[in-house]
């Protein structure tokens, strides 16, 4: 089982190390692998599991606002106040990087949008309902829901976007087998406490991400958290007796889609 | 049945009706071409017994060699005596079936639901139904998926009935005999529905109370689709199918650079085949597909609007995992997944992404999973009388919002936005035939970019007889020739692109949009403009022009 783990492993990484240069590759491979690191550790050393986050943002700004989502999702659950003060410290490492990061977030509007909504307002009879539907706020909320929806795509993750790649600024980067769907659903099925911390940390990258004007690359912080999730999800097919046939066909079906982002 | 499910089931239709019937006929304002030409072949049928081509009673219409199903046009013929060849009787029987389908959908889901669930969940659901963007679109435009789909779930309905009362096996047989031919995606969707439901229940169809029956539905049923069998393996009733599937085609992902050993694995056809359909069913499940991006078609979705309202996301991911987990669901829980498994099937073996007029029954098991997760939400507030109006009060919200939303992109976004697509002005062109040009003089409609001898064909009301005399096709081959004639004659008007410079040397009118008739065209041929047709936003639809002999010999 653990080869098939190693194989969905690689996918991501090498999609994403020959779609972008060294430097960029290493800055979002740290923080990829510092929030394993944090995954790893936090159900033992806690304290150690949140100082391991605390260069995120130094490596990349963008990701500050990660660091308040997850602490205060860990502090709204295990009630411990180290937390508070991990929340204080990554505000105050937020505040620092402000002026790198308040254009890249959804909150920066464009004009082109403005525009869109005094058009569609000038199509309504009525001005409240005219309102509802098209005002600033919105502007932001669609841009969140385009995000926060893109990122729980399964797409996504198993089919390079496919079929509606394009809608987003994105290198749809295969990301893990497309067999490894399987699995992943399994494991969101059979999901149980144990999971726990797993769920946090997909849950607060997700809505950091989402948060953002462009994610692309930045996601792979999910890298990590997900591929606990496949793994879980293989542990409970290994223990059926359709194990063969699915270790068979996910064998063939990875070794062709690997071979071709080595390729193409 | 209870005071409070009739209740439900009237509210459902009330709501139904209003969000399908406001302005039925006018909104979408344009006529696309297919509807056109569905509701010109009705009025053919009803003046000659004869289609367009002068086929008498297709079994599928050959109209663009595009080979429509046949249920639909057929339901057209006896509105027009009522309604006239009219956009409201051509959009007529998809409202009907999409009302009948609530109290039918209540009905299925009560019969085989159990007793604890089954009422909460068939009034939720019939109330999810009647504000469904995904059934509204089809329940306000002509498209047969949406009576397919009523005769699909009342031919269950009555499968379920008959276990108990063997007689229904009768109506079941005929309902699903006429499914099969009323859309394309219930050829697939129906067999394999019928495959379930016999090995599940093959004991009781063949126990005693229920063999006669079972073999005289069976008789039934074949002779009701020995019509469609009999041209089944035609070229035009394969059309469809073999035009837009995804097996005749280049797969996505094909690498035309990789010509050697390694190309033969990494472009290997059945492994790029399986991995794109394997995506395009996957398309279908996308949470961002059903409540953020919705069809990628212009006609079949509304702008700024989804399959599925975002406040049923959450209702979504919680029904799905009461579907999974839940063990007293009992045969609404088979039925379901079996819909949530091959719904999909049709639509994924198409090019198309997310293709909500193919994978139309998947909107009965994404309900059912949505009102599972509502009713759950519901029991948990059950506990007292302030959660329970909270919730109440939260569902008037709700409803309230999505009513509006309904509004705002399906009368007013929709029409401002999608006129071009819904082919918008072609009622205008006909009335200017109609009234304002010269009978005598000869008119030329550019068909460059559309076909537009459906739209003006139904408009004019045009006589089927004379139609059929000058666009005739060797009958013989109707449903084997798949070559497609563009240019039409309907009597002096002529669809073919145009000839500038043939045109212009004789008196007659032209036809054309913005780019077959440019305001510079107008200008150096001295053309002289009867009349320009707008959009909804005020851009130029069609020119209407008449030309000028002394100044076309000096033009060329």
């Amino acid at each position: 089982m653990n080869f098939f783990v190693f194989l969905t492993s690689l996918f991501w990484p090498i999609d994403l190390a020959l779609n972008n240069n060294t430097s960029n590759f290493i800055g979002y491979a740290a923080c990829s692998l510092l929030t394993a690191i944090s995954l790893l550790l936090v159900s033992k050393h806690p304290k150690l599991s949140a100082a391991v986050l605390l260069p995120i943002p130094f490596l990349t700004p963008k990701l500050s606002i990660f660091l308040i989502i997850i602490f205060s999702l860990q502090l709204a659950l295990k009630r411990k106040k180290i937390y508070f003060f991990f929340i204080i410290l990554s505000l105050i490492i937020l505040l620092t990087n402000w002026p790198e990061l308040k254009g890249e977030t959804i909150f920066n509007l464009d004009y082109e949008k403005k525009q869109e909504v005094i058009r569609n307002t000038r199509l309504y009879n009525s001005i409240p309902m005219a309102r509802l539907f098209h005002n600033k706020p919105r502007i932001v909320i669609d841009k969140f829901n385009i995000r926060f929806f893109s990122l729980i795509d399964p797409s996504n993750y198993f089919f390079k976007f496919h079929p509606r790649e394009g809608l987003i600024n994105n290198q749809n980067l295969q990301k893990f087998p497309s067999l490894a769907l399987i699995p992943f659903l399994i494991a969101l099925i059979n999901i149980s406490s144990k999971n726990k911390s797993t769920l946090v940390y997909i849950f607060s990258a997700i809505i950091a991400l989402s948060l953002l004007n462009n994610f692309d690359r930045h996601d792979f912080i999910l890298f990590f958290p997900m591929l606990l999730l496949i793994k879980k999800g293989f542990e409970i097919i290994f223990k059926t007796k359709y194990k063969l046939l699915y270790a068979a066909v996910f064998l063939i079906f990875t070794v062709f889609e690997l071979t071709r982002i080595l390729i193409i | 049945m209870k005071k409070r499910e009739l209740l439900f089931i009237l509210l459902s239709i009330a709501l139904a009706t209003i969000t399908r019937f406001y302005k039925l006929g006018e909104v979408p304002s344009g006529l696309y071409l297919d509807e056109a030409a569905q509701g010109y072949n009705a009025f053919s049928i009803l003046k000659t017994g004869k289609d367009e081509f002068g086929k008498s009673f297709p079994i599928v219409f050959r109209s663009f060699t595009d080979f429509k199903t046949p249920v639909y046009i057929y339901t057209i013929v006896p509105l027009i005596p009522i309604f006239g060849l009219t956009k409201f009787a051509v959009r007529f029987p998809s409202f009907f079936a999409s009302i009948l389908t609530i109290p039918i959908f209540f009905l299925l889901i009560k019969k085989i639901s159990p007793k604890k669930v089954s009422q909460n969940l068939a009034s939720i659901s019939i109330l999810l139904l009647a504000v469904s963007p995904w059934h509204i679109l089809f329940g306000r435009t002509n498209f047969e998926c949406n009576l397919a789909l009523f005769l699909y779930l009342t031919g269950l309905y009555f499968f379920y009935v008959s276990l108990e009362k063997p007689k229904a096996l009768i109506l079941s047989a005929i309902f699903f005999a006429i499914a099969i031919p009323a859309y394309h995606s219930q050829r697939i969707v129906t067999p394999l529905t019928l495959l379930y439901l016999f090995a599940k229940n093959n004991k009781t169809l063949f126990s005693k109370s229920h063999k006669k029956i079972f073999l005289i539905s069976l008789t039934i049923g074949f002779i009701l689709l020995f019509p469609t069998l009999k041209v089944a393996l035609t070229p035009g009733f394969l059309a469809r199918a073999s035009g837009l599937n995804i097996f005749t085609r280049v797969p996505a992902g094909y690498s035309d650079n990789q010509k050697n050993l390694a190309g033969f694995f990494i472009n290997n056809k059945m492994l790029l085949l399986t991995k794109q359909f394997l995506a395009l069913y996957i398309s279908y499940f996308s949470p961002r597909n059903m409540f953020i991006l919705g069809d990628y078609g212009k006609r079949s979705s509304f702008p700024e609007l989804s399959t599925f309202f975002i406040w049923q996301f959450p209702f979504y991911i919680i029904g799905l995992y009461l579907l999974i987990k839940s063990k007293k669901l009992g045969e609404i829980k088979n039925l379901t997944l079996l819909l949530l498994i091959i719904s999909p099937l049709p639509a994924a073996v198409t090019h198309d992404p997310y293709s909500t007029i193919r994978a139309l029954p998947l909107v009965i098991p994404q309900i059912i999973v949505i009102s599972l997760g509502i009713n759950w939400l519901y029991s948990k507030l059950l506990f007292n009388k302030f959660s329970k109006l909270v919730f109440l009060a939260g569902s008037a919200v709700l409803l309230t919002y999505s009513l509006l939303k309904l509004q705002s992109s399906v009368i007013i976004l929709n029409e401002y936005y999608r006129a071009t697509d819904w082919n918008y002005g072609w009622e205008e062109v006909a009335n200017t035939i109609k009234n304002d040009l010269d009978k005598n003089l000869p008119i030329i409609v550019d068909n460059t970019r559309s076909e537009p001898h459906s739209q003006l064909l139904f408009f004019l009301e045009y006589t089927p007889e004379n139609y059929q005399k000058d666009n005739s096709l060797n009958l013989q081959e109707y449903y084997t020739n798949m070559k497609r004639n563009k240019n039409k004659i309907i009597g002096n008007i002529t669809t073919r692109p145009i000839n500038w410079e043939k045109d212009l040397k004789k008196e007659m009118y032209l036809i054309g949009d913005e780019l077959a008739i440019s305001t510079q065209q107008i200008q150096n041929h001295n053309l002289t403009l009867i009349r320009e047709i707008k959009y909804p936003d005020q851009s130029p639809a069609f020119r209407i022009v008449k030309t000028n002999l002394k100044s076309a010999t000096s033009a060329f």
